[in-house]
């Protein structure tokens, strides 16, 4: 009986090996695929995770899958181990498209591993918004999915007072009840950078705001979107800054959650498309920016995401305007949009004086 | 066994350990000793070894990696002794493996949102004491030290009770008989009999809770709330926030070494004491 | 009596504290809410219909399903002859090789991902493929083989093997037919071990991913960065209820209670 045993772990094991190791490592592997004979019909895209993935596959990649032939292999991450694989792999990238977060996307340019943007091969350029590439006027390496920006959120059953600005936070009613961003996150070093401007510092310094946030008496801090909404879920928060994408999808949820423009406005941030530097496949890569800047694409992700749109002619309901970033009768140009090449600056420094001020050792 | 046999049955384990890891880590190694230019620096070394503030955070993790280490020996023990030598019914003698080995297959992001329905000031724990009335305001679990230790102990008691149970069935109960029949009382039989020649169970237990809490970072990431630092966050941090490779590099480097140095200590002092007795 | 009853109490309060936060997660996965929240409200299967709809979650069902296997395969099968050797024998550079096979335990995982990610990339071009995730998976789950075998080969008294080879059985007889049967336990340790490892492994494996196969855990890490609802309770509820069924088939082939003894 006992032998029986062996030899049937034995059989099963040795065909758990073969089924496994027994076929070829990756027929479609995009890296030696690059090197030795493009295939054309597939492009590799990064892309995030969560709704957010699932909006980009629904509005953006089964339309261009459906209508161009051309099949999409999907990398889901978020900006920052995109980024850390593009640095990886510069000379051959395995990645033709690259979604990539405010913040990172100015250092993506800096480590040059994005193209430049040949706006002349964009279908819809005429239509675009200015704030559709990200870069300089002549030298573009961003183009956006769409607009969206840090705020305050807070949770109307338990908050009587709703704060109005980012200096409310240090009201006594919120104590222990507060959340705000590490810099880990988007949104982290631009809304410290904001409070040490409010407190008084010159452009690229921050202790002012570091000592002034060390006062927040807060029950944690997040450190992603995801983080955020954990906390406002569980009801571990109940007030303090979130994206308002996020925000509206909670309050879709049936949370009683609200989100505030505040007095200073909303610090803005956007994703952005960018072309990997070395793809091979510059024609399906611009093909796909173009389903990506329709008017359809950029309609569907509004409404999903609760994102700004970059394209003229969109047409959006009522309910999906209020929720812009920029409330109902604003435009991007109204977002608080931080310098993110300064904040690249000084990424390293101030997140170790993050580490050394608030957390301590 | 011949040299040859040895060597032969070494071989495979040495050499994808030698190809796919000590190679890697050399590449990294080698950045971690470099600088722009290209010529060997310790820049970063000094770098971390002269700022007490990584020092005491390097301090901070191997006392919260130790601790837990500790609780999940007492916490695995229990466990083990109490399901190896108490459980005695088959169907929940099974259950209690269920319990103890389903943990393991739950990805750590996940389990920490559990975490957070249990620990949390509005969470389960806090919840029933204040409607207990046993106390007036939430004790703060969540986002300190405890909730990292407690989630770590968690995830890693499994490691720890499976190492122990597998050296306590095996056993010989006629060795606790024995004892007992020599006068000895339940409890000196353990002290003097059972504890000893479970020791290496101990070890091997010890040892993976360690280097799995030293290295943790999920766990202590979503429990701490940006709150409290340890020595994986960091590294993860200068990896993926700042991208200074060769600085993260360092700091594992250092770690690792530390690492070994615990290790080290902890084989010397249970091999030349216990062990010995329990061979006796 | 007394400490008897005191120890059902503590070892059975011990136990919960295992069980509750999967308790947790289950009881969440059924919510009627569209949030997590604890306990949940009333009784749902829309989350599990919502992740069986969506093909990708299957696929990556599948995808680390093969992952873990073929990975404690290889990690069992390189590894029990290690134990053996490390066990049996004591020669020169021997405490080398106990370290350098634990020592994947003791880096923080994204640093070895990183430097795998820059490793297969420089020598192969391909760094993501299902060959390299075996292998950064066979690394990291070794040290758990080796740790757990090594004590049991230590725990089998060599007099026992001496017996059999007296007997007439050859040194690989006695190997296959004595000793391996003895290690049973530690072995089914050992391969649970090194399954869930590399089940629940994303440190390493978000770099190693390839575009269209997408580990589990990865593909829910990335999920909770961006969203949480009470379908990523449903997924790790589902990898729960994998682990009931894959005790269930260790306890069928060799027997639970047996896990932990000879």
């Amino acid at each position: 009986m006992k032998k029986i045993h062996v030899y049937l772990i034995l059989f099963t094991a040795v065909l758990i090996v073969l089924s496994g190791c027994g076929k070829p490592i990756q027929p479609n592997n995009e890296a030696s695929g690059a090197k030795t004979d493009v295939k054309n019909d597939e492009i590799s895209i990064a892309i995030f995770g969560g709704d957010w993935g699932g909006a980009i596959k629904k509005h953006i990649i089964q339309p261009f899958e459906q209508e161009t032939g051309i099949k999409v292999n999907i990398i889901e991450g978020n900006s920052t181990t995109t980024f850390s694989r593009l640095l990886q792999e510069k000379s051959s990238p395995t990645i033709d498209i690259a979604l990539m977060d405010s913040g990172i996307s100015e250092l993506s340019n800096d480590e040059s591993v994005v193209e430049t943007i040949d706006k002349s091969k964009l279908k819809e350029n005429n239509s675009l918004l200015p704030e559709a590439f990200n870069g300089s006027e002549e030298k573009a390496y961003g183009v956006a999915l769409g607009y969206w920006g840090l705020g305050i959120v807070y949770n109307k059953d338990v908050i009587k007072n709703p704060p109005q600005s980012w200096k409310d936070f240090w009201n006594d009613e919120y104590k222990g009840k507060l959340t705000v961003p590490t810099p880990a996150t988007t949104g982290g070093l631009p809304l410290l950078m904001k409070i040490s401007e409010i407190e008084g510092n010159a452009k690229g310094a921050v202790d002012k705001g570091l000592d002034k946030m060390k006062e927040l008496d807060v029950v944690a801090y997040f450190d992603g979107s995801g983080a955020a909404t954990n906390l406002y879920q569980s009801g571990e928060a109940s007030v303090g800054a979130h994206y308002g994408g996020p925000t509206y999808v909670m309050k879709e949820q049936g949370l009683p959650l609200e989100f505030v423009i505040p007095e200073e406005g909303v610090l803005g941030a956007g994703s952005f498309w960018h072309v990997v530097k070395g793809t091979e496949k510059v024609e399906q890569v611009y093909s796909f920016l173009n389903y990506a800047t329709s008017k359809s694409a950029q309609e569907g992700i509004a409404n999903d995401l609760y994102l700004a749109p970059i394209h003229k002619d969109v047409d959006l309901d009522e309910k999906i305007l209020e929720r812009m970033p920029f409330g109902k009768d604003g435009s991007i140009q109204d977002l608080n949009m931080p310098d993110y090449n300064l904040i690249n600056e000084h990424r390293e420094e101030w997140n170790n004086l993050w580490n050394r001020e608030i957390i301590g050792g | 066994m011949s040299k040859k046999t040895v060597l032969l049955l070494l071989a495979p384990s040495v050499l994808i350990l030698l190809g796919f890891f000590v190679l890697p880590l050399i590449v990294v190694l080698n950045n971690s000793i470099m600088d722009e230019t290209g010529s060997i620096t310790f820049h970063h070394y000094l770098q971390y070894f002269k700022d007490s503030h990584y020092l005491s955070i390097t301090w901070k993790s191997i006392k919260i990696s130790l601790l837990a280490t500790f609780i999940t020996l007492l916490i695995g023990y229990f466990i083990a002794y109490f399901t190896t030598r108490y459980i005695k019914s088959k169907k929940l003698k099974r259950v209690a493996y269920i319990v103890i080995i389903s943990p393991l297959f739950t990805s750590a992001v996940v389990r920490s949102f559990g975490w957070m329905v249990i620990l949390g000031n509005n969470g389960f724990i806090n919840n029933t004491l204040l409607a207990l009335g046993i106390i007036s305001e939430p004790i703060k679990l969540l986002y300190t030290e405890t909730g990292i230790i407690i989630g770590l102990v968690y995830i890693l008691a499994p490691f720890m009770i499976l190492s122990i149970t597998t050296v306590l069935e095996n056993i010989d109960s006629r060795l606790e008989e024995a004892a007992s029949d020599l006068g000895l009382g339940p409890f000196q039989t353990f002290l003097k009999v059972t504890l000893p020649l479970t020791v290496p169970g101990i070890l091997a237990g010890s040892v993976m809770v360690f280097s799995l809490a030293i290295s943790a970072y999920v766990t202590p990431a979503m429990l701490s709330g940006g709150k409290v630092q340890l020595i994986a966050t960091v590294i993860y941090e200068q990896m993926m926030q700042v991208f200074n490779y060769q600085f993260g590099s360092a700091v594992a480097f250092a770690v690792l070494i530390f690492s070994f140095l615990i290790i080290g200590l902890n084989h010397y002092l249970l091999r030349s004491d216990w062990v010995e007795e329990g061979r006796r | 009596m007394i400490s008897k009853v005191a120890m059902w109490t503590i070892g059975s309060f011990l136990l919960l504290f295992l069980a509750f936060p999967l308790l947790v997660l289950i009881n969440v996965s059924f919510t009627e809410l569209n949030y997590l929240s604890f306990p949940g409200e009333g009784f749902t299967l829309k989350w599990y219909q919502k992740v069986f709809e969506d093909a990708s979650y299957i696929d990556s069902f599948l995808y680390s399903f093969k992952l873990s296997g073929v990975a404690t395969i290889c990690a069992i099968l390189i590894g029990i002859p290690a134990s053996y050797a490390l066990a049996r024998n004591n020669f020169k550079g021997k405490g080398f090789v106990m370290n350098l096979i634990s020592s994947p335990l003791l880096l923080p995982q994204i640093f070895l991902g990183l430097a795998l990610l820059q490793f297969f990339y420089y020598f192969t071009n391909s760094p993501q493929s299902f060959l390299a995730l075996v292998v950064a998976h066979i690394i990291i789950t070794l040290p758990y083989v080796v740790r757990t075998c090594v004590n049991s080969f230590i725990g089998i008294s060599p007099y026992i093997e001496e017996a059999g080879r007296d007997l007439g059985a050859g040194q690989w007889k006695t190997f296959f037919f004595v000793t391996l049967p003895l290690m049973k336990s530690s072995i089914v340790a050992a391969t649970l071990f090194s399954f869930a490892v590399s089940w629940i492994n994303v440190e390493v494996t978000i770099f190693l991913t390839s575009a269209d196969q997408m580990a589990l855990p990865v593909k829910m890490f990335n999920y909770v960065q961006y969203s949480i609802d009470p379908m990523i309770a449903a997924v790790s509820a589902i990898t729960i209820y994998i682990a009931f069924i894959l005790i269930l088939i260790i306890d069928m082939l060799v027997g639970i209670e047996n896990i932990a003894s000879k």
